[in-house]
């Protein structure tokens, strides 16, 4: 049987006219905008041909777009799932029925997704473009849609956490908004603190597995370092690899910051599901005695 | 058959629900009353599985509602004193979106809905969307949402709170309609009267605890010590004052126009002895009659005239 919020959510969001003018607003950007690239890549070559590495380009921003969008866009809806039904005064008539509060948290968590799952799904045939003209293998693709629902996952499940949380919706969201900012940025900052400490003492070794410990949780830089694995870039290992004596073990980490990244997305949603489970659990207290 | 033994909810120092115990037996209408703030809800919430008890029980049958809340929750129907709705949602989707919570097959739920939305009488409404309804149809709704699972208890907290006197009628209706069905309701009231009709016992909780238990007209017994007698003669009010006056037992005389009502303190022979005596004076007698307590007055009494 299908989760009965999931299937209620549906409904309702595919019943809003919201949904269709904010997922048509969304493809007619994606399509104008990868068609004016297009445009402008054909335009730098004096026979007006297509030139493949420019559609490799196309591929990455487009990739680019769609993170963005899992961390603008999931917030926003996540952050409202239980907080919602507080304001809507359902939340009570929800935890009497027969569901359990891991099946409501999973509900809701899986339908914050749904519509991110429209939205990136939708994309696909602009996407095709750049695996059409661009030689992006079919598999690269996969891997991204892969990358990119994890991290939706991660940032859904942390957005529920706080719904859980806080009773108004917009402190939810403004909290996740920073918690992504920390994360995106905040670990740079953390990474050249690292630095400072290294270049001031001189003699001490330098700290391979704490820098890797910081980035791991950064989508932004496991992004990079998708690309930089798909696309034969540097941006990631440019950063990162400009020392000699290196581990092994760290370069291998250091190229596979993207592998470790989701690995710590299915690690923090599998934890903040169940806090979050936890949390609306009205006679939670029992498991303590 | 509920039953409450000991049930104590505190919130740090402050003690919500404070050794309460009662017991509510099957079929029947049970109606809490108390003020704003003596635990009513508190109480029906843990009722329904929403709160934790801090201490104490709650048995439905044999099984304690505080240890397996999941098991119970198909036996109980919950409805708030809000309605809580969901836009772009229609009557059927949201009962069926309940039944669902309530795994109920789906295959049966179309019948399930169908019959609980002709109780509630809103079977001309079931294609319409929820938040377009009037409150009171809202309310009704909600009411069918609690059957959805068909429980044996209902937990009704303040189900006619904010509805006009007519939806109010309507809710009574229905309400009556599923005490014929054998379901025990324990319901939550402001409006005293209308409790007072409908119930078989009422709970009057004051402060956390139970002042008093039973039904209204045994509560008036326990707390009253005098039986309070109107008497409503065809004129000749002076002589009935009169002769009222020289009985024993007979005090707090209070002539109105058209009635007299007296404080009576004594066995229902000497109730009778002083009907005899007004007849033999030749009064013509139009009635004679002890003044039934109603709920209010019960419930000014026990609560000290506190908010209700």
């Amino acid at each position: 049987m299908m989760n009965p919020v999931l299937r209620r959510e549906a409904i309702t969001t595919m019943r809003s006219w919201k949904t269709y003018g904010a997922l048509v607003v969304f493809l007619a950007v994606s399509a104008v905008g990868a068609c004016l690239y297009i445009n402008l890549a054909m335009y730098q070559n004096y026979d007006m041909s297509f030139d493949p590495a420019a559609m490799v380009w196309l591929y990455v921003v487009l990739a680019a777009v769609q993170m963005g969008l899992v961390m603008l866009a999931v917030p926003a809806i996540a952050a409202g799932s239980i907080s919602g039904e507080r304001e809507r005064q359902t939340l009570d008539l929800l935890l009497v029925t027969k569901m359990r509060p891991i099946s409501i948290i999973l509900g809701k968590w899986m339908a914050s997704l749904l519509y991110l799952l429209l939205l990136i799904f939708a994309t696909l045939p602009v996407f095709a473009i750049a695996f059409y003209f661009g030689n992006v293998s079919i598999g690269n693709l996969a891997l991204l849609l892969v990358f990119v629902l994890c991290t939706a996952c991660m940032v859904g499940a942390v957005s529920v956490f706080f719904s859980c949380i806080f009773k108004r919706t917009i402190v939810s969201i403004v909290l996740m908004y920073l918690v992504i900012g920390l994360l995106c940025f905040g670990t740079l900052v953390l990474l050249a603190f690292l630095y400072l400490g290294v270049d001031s003492s001189g003699n001490r070794p330098f700290p391979y597995l704490q820098e890797v410990l910081v980035l791991i949780p950064n989508p932004g830089v496991a992004f990079f370092s998708l690309m930089d694995m798909q696309m034969g870039t540097n941006v990631v290992n440019e950063m990162l690899r400009y020392r000699s004596n290196m581990p092994e073990g760290y370069i291998w980490m250091v190229s596979h910051l993207w592998l470790l990244h989701l690995v710590f997305d299915v690690v923090i949603t599998i934890i903040f599901t169940a806090l979050s489970a936890y949390v609306i659990n009205p006679v939670r207290e029992k498991k303590k005695g | 058959m509920l039953e409450l033994k000991q049930l104590v909810k505190r919130y740090g120092s402050f003690t919500a629900v404070d050794h309460l115990s009662l017991t509510i037996p099957d079929g029947s209408i049970y109606g809490f009353v108390g003020p704003n703030g003596a635990g009513k809800t508190t109480t029906m919430r843990m009722m329904a599985g929403l709160l934790r008890a801090t201490e104490g029980s709650i048995l439905l049958g044999d099984v304690d509602m505080t240890k397996n809340p999941r098991m119970l929750r198909a036996k109980i129907g919950y409805m708030p004193d809000f309605f809580g709705v969901y836009d772009n949602l229609k009557v059927t989707e949201y009962m069926d979106f309940y039944a669902g919570a309530y795994e109920i097959p789906y295959r049966e739920r179309g019948e399930i809905i169908d019959n609980l939305l002709e109780i509630v009488d809103l079977s001309h409404k079931k294609n319409d969307y929820v938040d377009a309804l009037s409150r009171g149809m809202k309310q009704r709704l909600c009411l069918a949402r609690s059957l959805v699972h068909d429980p044996s208890l209902l937990i009704l907290d303040e189900p006619a709170s904010g509805l006009d006197p007519r939806a109010r009628v309507e809710m009574k209706e229905v309400l009556k309609q599923l005490q014929t069905l054998g379901k025990t309701v324990v319901i939550s009231s402001h409006i005293l009267p209308e409790l007072a009709e409908m119930c078989t016992e009422v709970g009057i909780i004051h402060h956390g605890t139970l002042a008093a238990q039973g039904t209204v007209h045994d509560i008036m017994r326990k707390l009253t010590q005098k039986r309070m007698i109107c008497v409503r003669p065809l004129g000749q009010v002076e002589r009935v004052v009169a002769i009222l006056q020289e009985l024993p037992a007979v005090g707090g005389i209070t002539a109105n126009v058209a009635d007299i009502t007296f404080d009576f303190d004594g066995t229902d022979e000497m109730l009778a002895d002083i009907l005899r005596r007004l007849v033999e004076a030749e009064i013509p007698i139009l009635s004679f009659q002890e003044k039934q307590g109603n709920l209010e007055e019960i419930f000014m009494q026990v609560t000290g005239g506190e908010d209700k």
